[in-house]
């Protein structure tokens, strides 16, 4: 019978039946994968395999006048690891051992960053280069190095509040770093390239490259000489006479160039935290973002443009009685004292308040305003530096609170009812004794690209303030305040001839001054040929004392330092005895 | 007709030259894809992008002559020795248990260092071997019977596929049962048995799936995959994944992204979703076509078998082929869940490999002793040919 059932073989049709329906049934998801869903696989496919990564472009070099380098940046590695590849507790075991070796922590931190995570994980960021490269030689499964750089800052603190810093990002995040980033960082470029599964490029897939421009040098105006002279000389200051801030700045008159800008408070590179929100204020460049009341500095303004409009001369005399009456309101002196009959030259000696009040009285509200204006003064100087406040001048046209009243206008003269910058400041007193010219401050002298391309930012004038003879009236006016014909004052230097003015100004505060003072002192060397101006300010000193008395000695030794420095010949005989 | 289909003598005819065809498009077929499959890994593992494709030529050059013999060999010797092989295989089996490689959590292969085998492959065929003169040499009643059949039947199957599960490999197991199964089908078991041999069957492999570990994972990740592409289910989406964006004409040969180590097993399970990824659905359907076309021929030759033992070896080398090659396009498609068997003549493996060759040189055998190939002509078939006629006639 066996033989009969090899003739019944119709059986194997039903298995026959069973696998080819099975068949069919593929053939269909093969259609419906492959014909239906084929756009969508595409697009998924693509997803998991396309990997970019941005390549940072070498961020140029921040240098210092003479090429000394303050900011550059170093090859780095961030450090990753790919999940995926430690889905494999044995491999990721040994893995993670070798790796917490290399980094010097241990297993159990790295080990805390990769649970629970997907995709890749950063473990560390600015490895340094050479640990990096034996990193890699090690092949650790699932270890990933990215290049990056770090931003170093040779100097240390030195000119912080100038450079500013960046983030991880290699944006530049406050000062120069930041003004000038899109000089610094050059044009970031792209690596899109397929992957497998540990993120390697795959051979054969498509990869496209932008390559990265290399940013370019930014050369500063700043001296690091005297950058480090200021800054030594404000924190010594600041400690001597109980300040809580200030500010100490060099600058050319001539072309309005900062050789110096030292400014408290400030960050510092080694404590920097941009989470901590204390810290935030401090990344301001208080130089530029910091107003004030500049007190009688300002009378040179008004005495330059009382002079330059031929209204009165250094020798125009008027009768000092202490108190200057403005529409019922009483103006008196610093200390209540009666100077009696009085030069123009007096008035700023004495810093005599009436006087000031007696110059802007003859100029009349709107020639002054005209002559702040020219001065920079209420507008942003346009330095290389971000956050810069505009300062506050007070006019008839606009509604005030409390209201707009002639008195502010005799306030003004002697630098009350107004708000400044110490960069406006300085640039305005610049004008003033420069010949006329108000200079654009700046900061940046040239940027080098990577093929050694050099790019000189040139001087730039802003407005003509002031005819360079009444300029020149000035600077005398301005050396009778420092070399008084048989006086002394403690803001000469000792071996230059100078000029100066000091400023002694209560805070202002809403609707009244607090009871802490700034004093300043606005000082220029050598007379005839001014190669520095500095402007130096010490803020909520509690001591109480004058600009003169504070500041004045600070810009004394700063002025012969520099200028030796700086290899000027001294022009006045030494005294013996003071 | 020659002289032996007139004198109903024992003497081999022509062979199935469609089956011979279909052997060698298929396995030059694999070597192609197991070349474009296997490079990256090659690389990646052994430094060598030529290490697999070299070896499987090999294998390949193996398998040609031992098909070459079996077309030679006249298929009943393996009836005469056919307890002595299934001795042997049980032994090798439970050697491959005792002293076998382990290689990611499986001990499946014997052997050491470059040459390694892997038992279970060459078992499908041993075991087809086995049951076929066991099934012929009863009567139809006999199978039909719970002691006799069924019984005897279970302890047999149970035996080999108790020790390839022991391996653990759940693929092979399903593909030897649904082999037996098949074989029992079509010499003559009752639908109650097959009932009942399903019912037993879908229990134990849900038994088994449910206490082993990453089998388990597999199931489920079949049945989750598509809410988590990088986890449980990666393996499975993977392959749909590279399938898919093969498109109609795939990326191109070599092109495939998918086996740079996103598809598990590239060059030997997975090596389908290799084929979609570069080939695409020109040459999925091409090769689903083909095991198809391989099946028909082979259930042809069942058909047309010269006796009971040569009807069920040639039913279940059809049946194997076809049904393995199933599952595991079925298992990488996401239709069923991924079994892990590989797919035949197409996946590296060498003993997997030469197994199947050797399994054709088998049913080609056969075919030259099948009805139509001069090689049979007696009274049974005329007595037919009576029957069909006068049942028209009726």
């Amino acid at each position: 019978m066996a033989h009969q059932r090899a003739h019944g073989t119709r059986r194997v049709w039903l298995p026959a039946g069973l696998l080819g329906a099975f068949a069919l049934l593929v053939f269909g998801r093969l259609v419906q994968l492959q014909v239906l869903q084929h756009d969508r696989y595409a697009e998924l496919a693509n997803q998991e395999l396309i990997s970019d990564n941005t390549i940072y472009a070498a961020r140029g070099s921040i240098l210092d006048r003479n090429g000394n380098v303050l900011a550059a940046s170093v090859d780095t590695w961030d450090v990753y690891v790919s999940t995926r590849a430690w889905k494999d507790p044995a491999k990721a075991g040994v893995a993670a051992k070798a790796l917490a070796k290399a980094l010097n922590t241990d297993v159990a931190a790295i080990q805390a960053k990769v649970t629970g995570r997907t995709g890749d994980v950063i473990i560390t960021r600015d490895l340094e280069y050479e640990a990096g490269k034996s990193l890699a030689t090690l092949n650790l499964d699932g270890v990933v190095l990215m290049p990056n750089t770090a931003r170093v800052y040779p100097e240390g603190d030195l000119a912080a509040s100038v450079l500013g810093f960046i983030g991880q990002d290699n944006t530049g995040l406050a000062g120069i770093e930041a003004a000038e980033n899109d000089i610094l960082q050059g044009k970031p470029g792209k690596a899109v390239y397929e992957r497998d599964t540990v993120g390697e490029p795959i051979p054969l897939g498509r990869y496209v490259v932008d390559q990265p421009q290399a940013g370019r040098d930014v050369v500063l105006t700043i001296d690091r000489y005297l950058q480090q002279l200021a800054e030594e000389r404000l924190a010594q200051g600041m400690k001597e006479h109980n300040a809580r801030g200030g500010s100490i700045t060099i600058m050319d008159p001539m072309t309005g160039e900062i050789l110096a800008s030292a400014s408290q408070p400030s960050f510092s590179y080694s404590t920097l935290d941009l989470s901590d929100p204390k810290q935030t204020e401090f990344f301001k460049n208080a130089s530029v973002a910091n107003m004030y009341e500049p007190g009688s500095v300002m009378k040179i303004v008004t005495a330059a443009a009382a002079i330059d409009q031929g209204l009165v001369t250094p020798d125009t005399t008027y009768v000092d009685t202490g108190v200057a009456s403005i529409y019922g309101i009483e103006l008196r002196n610093w200390s209540g004292e009666v100077w009696g009959k009085q030069t123009m030259t007096g008035v700023l000696q004495h810093s005599i308040n009436t006087g000031a009040v007696f110059m802007v009285e003859k100029l009349g509200q709107e020639k002054f305003h005209r002559y702040l204006d020219a001065f920079g003064f209420g507008k942003p100087t346009g330095i290389e530096l971000q956050g810069e406040a505009t300062g506050v001048i007070r006019t008839p046209d606009k509604n005030w609170d409390p209201p707009w009243s002639p008195v502010d206008l005799a306030t003004q003269a002697f630098g009350q009812s107004i708000s400044v910058t110490p960069i406006q400041m300085i640039s305005a007193i610049a004008a003033a004794i420069n010949g006329g010219n108000l200079m654009r401050p700046h900061l940046v002298k040239a940027t080098i690209a990577a093929d050694g391309t050099r790019n000189e930012i040139q001087p730039e004038i802003v407005d003509r303030a002031i005819s360079e003879a009444t300029s020149a009236t000035i600077r005398k006016m301005m050396n009778a305040v420092v070399d008084p014909v048989g006086g002394y004052n403690p803001g000469k230097p000792q071996e230059y001839t100078a000029g100066g003015k000091s400023g002694t100004a209560n805070v202002a505060i809403p609707n009244g001054y607090d009871d802490t003072q700034i004093a300043s002192f606005v000082g220029f060397a050598p007379l005839d040929n001014p190669r520095i101006l500095v402007l130096v300010k010490l803020d909520e000193n509690q001591d109480f004392l004058t600009g003169t008395q504070a500041a004045g000695p600070i810009f004394s030794k700063l002025a012969d330092d520099s200028l030796h420095y700086l290899n000027v010949l001294p022009d006045a005989p030494k005294r013996v005895s003071r | 007709m020659t002289a032996a289909s007139r004198t109903g003598e024992w003497a081999p005819g022509r062979p199935d030259f469609a089956l011979l065809a279909l052997t060698a498009v298929l396995t030059i077929t694999g070597l192609v894809a197991v070349w474009s499959a296997s490079f990256v890994i090659g690389l990646a593992t052994f430094g060598d992008a030529n290490y697999f494709i070299v070896r499987q030529v090999a294998w390949a050059a193996l398998g040609l002559v031992l098909m070459a013999v079996a077309i030679r060999t006249d298929y009943r010797i393996y009836r005469k020795y056919s307890v002595v092989i299934m001795a042997g295989t049980i032994a090798t089996l439970a050697a491959v248990l005792l002293v076998g490689v382990e290689v990611n959590g499986a001990r499946r292969w014997l052997g050491s260092g470059q040459l390694t085998v892997q038992p279970a492959e060459f078992a499908k065929l041993t075991v087809i071997l086995y049951l076929a003169a066991w099934l012929a040499s009863k009567e139809n009643s006999a199978i039909r019977s719970v002691e006799h059949g069924l019984f005897p039947f279970i302890v047999i199957i149970g035996l080999v596929g108790g020790l390839i599960m022991l391996e653990p490999s759940l693929g092979t197991t399903m593909t030897i049962l649904v082999i037996t199964v098949t074989m029992f089908w079509v010499a003559g078991a009752s639908f109650t048995q097959m009932l009942a041999l399903g019912f037993a069957g879908a229990l134990a492999i849900g038994l088994l799936a449910s206490v082993s570990g990453y089998r388990a994972d597999r199931l489920s990740g079949f049945f989750n995959g598509a809410s988590d592409p990088a986890g449980g289910g990666f393996q499975t989406l993977q392959s749909v994944m590279a399938i898919g964006n093969g498109g109609i004409h795939g990326l191109g040969l070599g092109a495939s992204r998918g086996k740079f180590f996103y598809i598990p097993e590239s060059h030997t399970d997975g090596v389908f979703a290799i084929i979609g990824e570069e080939l695409g659905l020109v040459a999925t359907v091409a090769v689903l076509f083909l095991f198809m076309l391989l099946m028909f021929r082979g259930f042809q030759v069942a058909r047309r078998a010269r006796d009971e033992y040569g009807m069920l070896v040639a039913t279940g080398i059809a049946t194997w082929i076809a049904s393995q090659a199933l599952l595991n396009i079925g298992g990488i498609t996401r239709i069923i869940p991924l079994t892990g068997v590989p797919l035949p003549f197409l996946s590296f493996g060498g003993t997997a490999l030469a197994s199947v060759m050797f399994a054709m040189g088998v049913l080609i055998n056969i075919s030259r002793y099948g009805r139509d190939r001069g090689g049979y002509n007696d009274e049974h078939s005329a007595a037919r040919r009576r029957r069909v006629i006068s049942r028209r006639r009726a």
